[in-house]
């Protein structure tokens, strides 16, 4: 479970790039973050993984404070950010083996889980070869796998089906409800709200550095006509907000 | 143009007057750092202008001047072309834009020329200006001076750029492409060296330089040429004013331009298109393979193996921050090795099997060579000075992960200790071993050597790290920008030569006070490194660790 509690962030002093932010990501959900470009769902995400400090509030990871307990409260997560071109010259099997040693993967089964990852992702006639000979997509699903390599309780994913192909993209959502239905706590944020349509428990709206709404799309949808479009609603909520 | 020059900016947002303390206490630092080395070298300048100028040859010292500018631009330069030539992101972006081959060439080369200025101007400038104010010179040696400044690079960077070309070209399919291209690069620095040493015609007899000399009217210009034919032009336009030389100069530069551009138009695309291609084997991993890369490591052991790979895998950073470490023997071996082939340095071994190996006296001389190798080697290794620039935006992998900022830290700083011992101290203690054995020197002079190695590089590694957390460059768009467009390194270099420096100094200023055996000396140098490194060490954890936490990608 993921507890904000008034969290704000402000850079340099005077950008204000949350504001005053609450809400809860359940154990057992999936949890969409929609909000349009530069609402401050990155800059939410980096402070829930430690990433960025925050000027106010806290943050509890599975009850342990981010701020307080950082190396605890980190080993609970798999986070897969935005940008999937890192550790370009690293082969694919040395990137998940120094995610492995990083978060502590016991020897026994590593082989095997990696090697499953890399079955399910597709992955496994590339696991020689670098990152840098990889497509975008296929940089993508690697950060996946790095991410979950440690069978986080909680997984952050930043956007995390750009650039994968259609099976990629079934297979990492199928994980993601796995995840959830085991009574783990998945947050993803994402622009396509089909895809949170089709996949959240709940969604969280963040509109210039605000919640706006959290809850059920069920939720969302009350005081709208029906048949509405959730395209509709979402511009009118962040309109008004 | 655009694509090149940006990032030179601060990486971090900050309040205007915070920006702007923090940019003028840093440049005065700089300064401060720079300035004994300024001193020097505008001292050098008059002083090689008195001394030559009785007998006609001050044009020497300016042809000297040229020569190590040039050479040292051609060193230093080469593996910057290749990396801003072809390995930079950009490459990609431009090959689809309408333009001619010769126009990327040609803002390349210019930034290229912009970085090398800011190497070359350090040394020429301040010994320009200590010649001209000791020969009270005339407008024109100002005018043709600049003139100097802003050309004498241009010859060495467009060998570089030759060179890069037909290397790119040749490597271009090749599976090891980065590998290869390293290779290729070390090879043509030492056949430039070498044919450089062997073209200049400084191995005339001793009747023969001296009529040179006697001729007066700067005759001896013109013997350190070698591979740069222009340098005699610059030489007399600036020693006599001479506008023709100058003229010549300038012509024979815009013709090497113009030559060069044209090869450019044939060559570049060439090795450009599929630059930015890996290759793939596309092969399931063995159960060997699999087991190897499997084996489980502590995540400090983790961190470290993963920055060397990535050190060795990446062109550029190996080429600027550990290559010239490693084959820095090279720029004094061939030469030595040339002027043995050509019987220049004979009963050189006689002299070595006369000495005594057992002696205080030579033991101390090892010691002390071997401590100085270890103090200068790091002011060719930026891996620690870089260690934080190159994480970029991976800067908040560093934050994300579950591994205490200062295992982190030691873990980079491990990585650059590596390097940097096995390019002094290794070589030291290789040498050392070989006159162990060929001559009987002491063995355990070894096991000092690779002390003070250790001790000698962990300050100045620790150093460089302390000055890469003050003022990061995170935000840089390709790995060019964090390694050569991050000033912090030069001041890297002349803070490491200050404290070598100053480190002589005390050894010196200590032997006129106490009548010690001199390797007492030695001992106490090594001592002084030991607790040097060690509060060095303890400060940058302490602080590196609440810098890091404050740090934004």
């Amino acid at each position: 479970m993921i507890q904000l509690e008034h969290v704000s962030k402000v850079y340099s002093g005077v950008h204000k790039a949350v504001d005053d932010c609450s809400f809860t990501v359940e154990d057992g959900k999936i949890t969409g973050f929609i909000g349009p470009n530069g609402a401050g769902k990155t800059t939410t995400l980096k402070m829930i993984t430690g990433i960025l400090e925050a000027t106010e509030g806290k943050i509890f990871l599975d009850g342990d404070d981010i701020r307080k307990n950082p190396l605890e409260a980190k080993k609970k997560i798999g986070f897969v950010s935005d940008n999937p071109d890192n550790f370009l010259r690293l082969k694919g099997a040395e990137y998940l083996n120094f995610m492995a040693d990083i978060y502590d993967v016991p020897s026994e089964g590593r082989r095997e889980k990696i090697a499953a990852m890399a079955e399910r992702f597709e992955m496994t006639d590339v696991m020689g070869d670098k990152i840098l000979s990889y497509s975008h997509g296929m940089r993508q699903k690697m950060m996946v796998m790095g991410a979950l390599i440690h069978d986080p309780s909680i997984w952050i994913l930043d956007e995390p089906l750009t650039g994968l192909d259609p099976k990629a993209s079934f297979e990492l959502k199928e994980m993601m409800r796995e995840h959830a239905q085991s009574g783990h706590a998945v947050l993803f944020s994402t622009h396509v709200l089909e895809v949170a349509e089709k996949l959240c428990d709940q969604v969280v709206i963040i509109n210039r550095g605000r919640i706006v709404f959290q809850g059920t799309l069920d939720q969302l949808r009350e005081g709208y006509p029906e048949g509405t479009g959730l395209e509709e609603i979402f511009l009118t909520v962040t309109e008004h907000a | 143009m655009k694509t090149g020059l940006e990032g030179f900016s601060s990486s971090k947002k900050k309040s205007k007057w915070q920006g702007k303390f923090g940019q003028g206490a840093l440049w005065a630092f700089i300064l401060v750092c720079l300035l004994p080395l300024l001193v020097m070298l505008y001292r050098f300048g008059g002083t090689a202008y008195s001394m030559l100028a009785p007998v006609g040859q001050e044009g020497v010292a300016l042809e000297f001047a040229f020569y190590v500018s040039s050479l040292v631009s051609l060193m230093l330069g080469f593996p910057m072309v290749i990396s801003v030539f072809y390995m930079t992101d950009d490459v990609e972006k431009l090959l689809y834009l309408p333009v001619r081959p010769w126009q990327i060439v040609g803002a390349k080369f210019t930034i290229s020329l912009i970085y090398t200025y800011l190497s070359s101007l350090y040394f020429l400038l301040p010994f320009l200006a200590g010649y001209g104010v000791k020969a009270g010179a005339g407008p024109l040696y100002w005018v043709f001076s600049l003139v100097a400044i802003l050309f004498v690079p241009v010859l060495p960077l467009i060998y570089g750029g030759l060179i890069s070309m037909v290397i790119m070209r040749l490597f271009k399919r090749a599976k090891n492409k980065d590998f290869l291209t390293v290779v290729g690069v070390i090879l043509a620095l030492v056949l430039a060296l070498g044919i450089s040493t062997v073209t200049s015609n400084m191995d005339m007899d001793e009747g023969s330089l001296m009529t040179l000399i006697l001729e007066g009217h700067n005759s001896m210009m013109g013997i350190m040429n070698g591979i740069f034919p222009t340098l005699r032009f610059i030489a007399r336009a600036v020693a006599e004013d001479s506008a023709l030389s100058a003229l010549i100069f300038l012509a024979i530069t815009a013709a090497a331009l113009a030559v060069f551009f044209l090869i450019a138009e044939k060559l570049y695309f060439a090795g450009a298109m599929g630059m930015q291609e890996a290759a793939t084997k596309r092969k399931k991993l063995t159960e060997a393979q699999s087991r190897k890369l499997g084996r489980r490591r502590s995540a400090r052991a983790a961190y470290f193996w993963k920055e060397i790979r990535l050190l060795l895998r990446s062109p550029i950073y190996f080429m600027n921050c550990v290559m010239l470490v490693f084959i820095w023997p090279l720029f004094v071996v061939i030469p030595i090795a040339i002027q043995m082939g050509r019987g220049e340095i004979s009963g050189l071994g006689a002299a070595l099997r006369a000495l005594d190996y057992q002696s205080d006296t030579v033991v101390a001389v090892f010691l002390f060579v071997a401590l100085c190798i270890s103090l200068c080697g790091s002011f060719f290794n930026y891996v620690a000075g870089t260690a934080i620039s190159r994480e970029g935006k991976n800067l908040s992998f560093m934050k994300a992960i579950p591994v205490p900022m200062r295992t982190q830290l030691q873990a980079k700083l491990l990585s650059a200790l590596f390097f940097c011992v096995l390019g002094t101290g290794g070589y030291c203690v290789i040498i050392m071993a070989v006159f162990a054995v060929l001559f009987g020197l002491p063995w355990w002079t070894l096991l000092f050597a690779l002390a003070g190695s250790v001790f000698a590089n962990l300050l100045q590694c620790s150093l460089q790290l302390l000055i890469d957390l003050m003022k990061p460059k995170l935000n840089w768009e390709n790995e060019q920008q964090a390694v050569k467009q991050n000033y912090m390194v030069v001041v890297d270099m002349f803070l490491g030569a200050g404290l070598t420096a100053g480190i002589g100094f005390l050894v010196f200023k200590a032997y006129g006070w106490l009548s010690l055996p001199l390797i007492a000396y030695a001992a106490l140098v090594c001592v002084l490194l030991a607790v040097l490194s060690a509060a060095v060490y303890l400060f940058v954890m302490a602080c590196g660790v609440r810098r890091m936490n404050g740090l934004e990608a």
